[in-house]
């Protein structure tokens, strides 16, 4: 559903990323991995329109996407969990899951309460604070605000920008399941992960990310096994 | 005690022009960050329009009402889309945006004196001039267009940002840019929405306050002063910091003058306004989390 071919970007006159070719098959999870700096977040945010594309190109369900810019993205059903999650800190819990629909030109008041009880049950500690300001959440309840809002755009793709950064393992194990949920419904997923093992059990392929190339990539169960993957990023333990 | 009421007739209607003019700045903070300073001279324009409209031409006041609010917000927006949005793209700090606001400010009460000369001009009130007396107090009945006028705005307002995705979508842009484009927003259109309403409110205050003071190319400055203090007092971004700081200027404006001076009414309102954000730093209704230095 997602092809990205030979793609290239920066920052100023620096290439950071150089030339990546990555697929994500109708309705599968996909796994990028490597160390911090190797590029993952400047790969994700050229594919969302955040950053602007040096070259290269990327086709979502068979449409050429490569130049269409952030907010017009989010309408043709990709929907991107940033890095550091970038909740509307003032606003309340609720605010945050309505304006994750805005990018929805079929909205209707009954269609958005009916996402909104969707994602209540699928993150039944967000109803408990619906009324509360973002800003006052712990970090896993704010984690979880990220992936409701980017839910309520009913996206067909899903991008998470390292969903498990900072929090305790309850917790993201807990987002995990929801993710896994929305998986079997068919909803496609790029996950970039530091959390390697996280990462590859949860995906079927896998992308390992050095110096902004691919280094590696194949089947998440074989990579769990290779032995560079392992001495590299699963640090031999657990 | 009658004394002290009739202050506050004048206190309020003041602070509810102050209020408006606070509240186009807001606007403009809530989507961009963007300090525009020229908010006052947007005022002023808004009083010049009504020199010509209602007093040269004698059109209706709903009319020029209307055509005044339209054109300053339609020339806001031409100077968004004209010299803010290329300063953006040029990665122009916001810093040197605000200047260019104050450069459109200096330049329109240069144009303002070319076209209406120097001299104060009368702006005629849509209402009758004979005072309502309502027990010893003298009520002009253009203060109670004042005020009304105000209220609808606000009301207008609160509806807007309580009710309406848009509203919320507006704030989103100013809390996390990145994010509401995320969602589908579009932050290029939510900015030149706040700079047409941001100009409309601020013709509108201007155009109001005409009737009781005057209108002069002027002018403008001392708006903005008040203006920009209202919105510093009651909270840069927030839509009831904009009326209670407003209304806070307009009473310490005319208290000022009543029972200090009128020499130092202006000094009274800086005053308080550096004693209350040193106690609370972001205003009286402002939100430590709204920071940013994203257009
Ligand atoms: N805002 C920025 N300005 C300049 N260079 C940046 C910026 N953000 C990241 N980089 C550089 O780009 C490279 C890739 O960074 P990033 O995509 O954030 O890596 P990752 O997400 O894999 O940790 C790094 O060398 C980093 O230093
Ligand atoms: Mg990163």
């Amino acid at each position: 559903m997602l092809e990205v071919r030979q793609l290239v970007s920066g920052y100023g006159p620096v290439e950071a990323v150089h030339g990546i070719d990555l697929k994500v098959a109708e309705g599968k999870a996909v796994a990028v991995i490597g160390a911090n700096g190797a590029g993952k977040t400047t790969f994700l945010r050229t594919i969302s329109g955040l950053m602007p594309l040096w070259s290269g190109s990327v086709t979502f369900e068979g449409r050429d996407v490569t130049r269409l810019s952030a907010h017009e993205l989010a309408r043709v059903g990709i929907s991107h969990v940033p890095e550091g999650r970038k909740v509307f800190k003032p606003l309340d819990v609720e605010t945050n899951l309505e304006l994750g629909s805005y990018s929805r030109r079929d909205r209707t008041g009954a269609s958005t309460r009916q996402d909104l009880e969707r994602i209540y049950e699928l993150f039944p500690r967000l109803r408990e604070r619906r009324r509360q300001v973002t800003g006052t959440l712990s970090g896993g309840e704010q984690q979880m605000v990220a992936v409701g809002r980017a839910l309520m755009g009913r996206p067909r793709l899903l991008l998470l920008d390292e969903p498990s950064l900072g929090l305790a393992p309850q917790i993201f194990h807990e987002i995990f399941a929801v993710l896994r949920r929305i998986m079997a419904e068919g909803v496609g997923m790029l996950i970039v992960e530091q959390n390697v093992r996280l990462a590859l059990e949860n995906t079927e392929s896998a992308y390992v990310f050095q110096t902004g190339k691919v280094a590696l990539h194949g089947p998440s169960r074989d990579l769990l096994t290779n032995e560079t993957v392992k001495k590299a990023y699963l640090g031999g333990s657990i | 005690m009658s004394d002290f009421l009739q202050l506050l007739v004048g206190a309020v209607t003041l602070g509810a022009i102050y209020a408006l003019i606070a509240l186009g700045f807001n606007l403009i903070f809530a989507a961009s960050r963007l300090m525009n300073f020229a908010q006052g001279d947007l005022a002023m324009l808004g009083a010049m329009v009504g020199v010509t409209l209602a007093g040269t031409l004698h059109l209706p006041f709903s009319l020029v009402v209307l055509a005044a609010v339209v054109v300053v917000g339609l020339l806001f927006l031409a100077f968004n889309l004209g010299v803010l949005r290329p300063l953006a793209k040029r990665n122009a700090t916001l810093t040197s945006m605000v200047m260019a606001t104050l450069a459109l400010s200096m330049f329109l009460q240069g144009a303002a004196e070319l076209i209406w000369g120097r001299l104060e001009q009368a702006v005629p009130s849509p209402v009758g001039s004979t005072p309502l007396l309502v027990g010893g107090i003298v009520i002009v009945p253009h203060y109670l267009v004042v005020v009304g006028t105000s209220a609808v705005a606000f009301l207008a307002m609160f509806f807007f940002f309580r009710r309406t995705l848009t509203g919320k979508a507006l704030l989103a842009t100013g809390f996390e840019p990145e994010a509401a484009r995320l969602v589908g927003i579009n932050p290029v259109s939510m900015v030149a929405l706040t700079c047409f309403l941001g100009g409309g409110f601020a013709a509108l205050g201007g155009l109001i306050i005409g009737p009781i003071t005057f209108a002069a190319p002027w002018m403008g400055l001392s708006l903005a002063v008040k203006g920009f203090a209202a919105s510093m007092l009651g909270g840069l971004g927030s839509l009831p910091g904009a009326l209670l700081g407003g209304l806070i200027v307009g009473l310490l404006e005319t208290f000022g003058a009543g029972y200090v001076s009128s020499a130092y009414s202006d000094a009274i309102i800086f005053l308080a306004l550096m004693l209350i954000l040193f106690v609370r730093p972001a205003g009286l209704l402002g939100s430590p989390l709204v920071t940013g230095e994203h257009f």
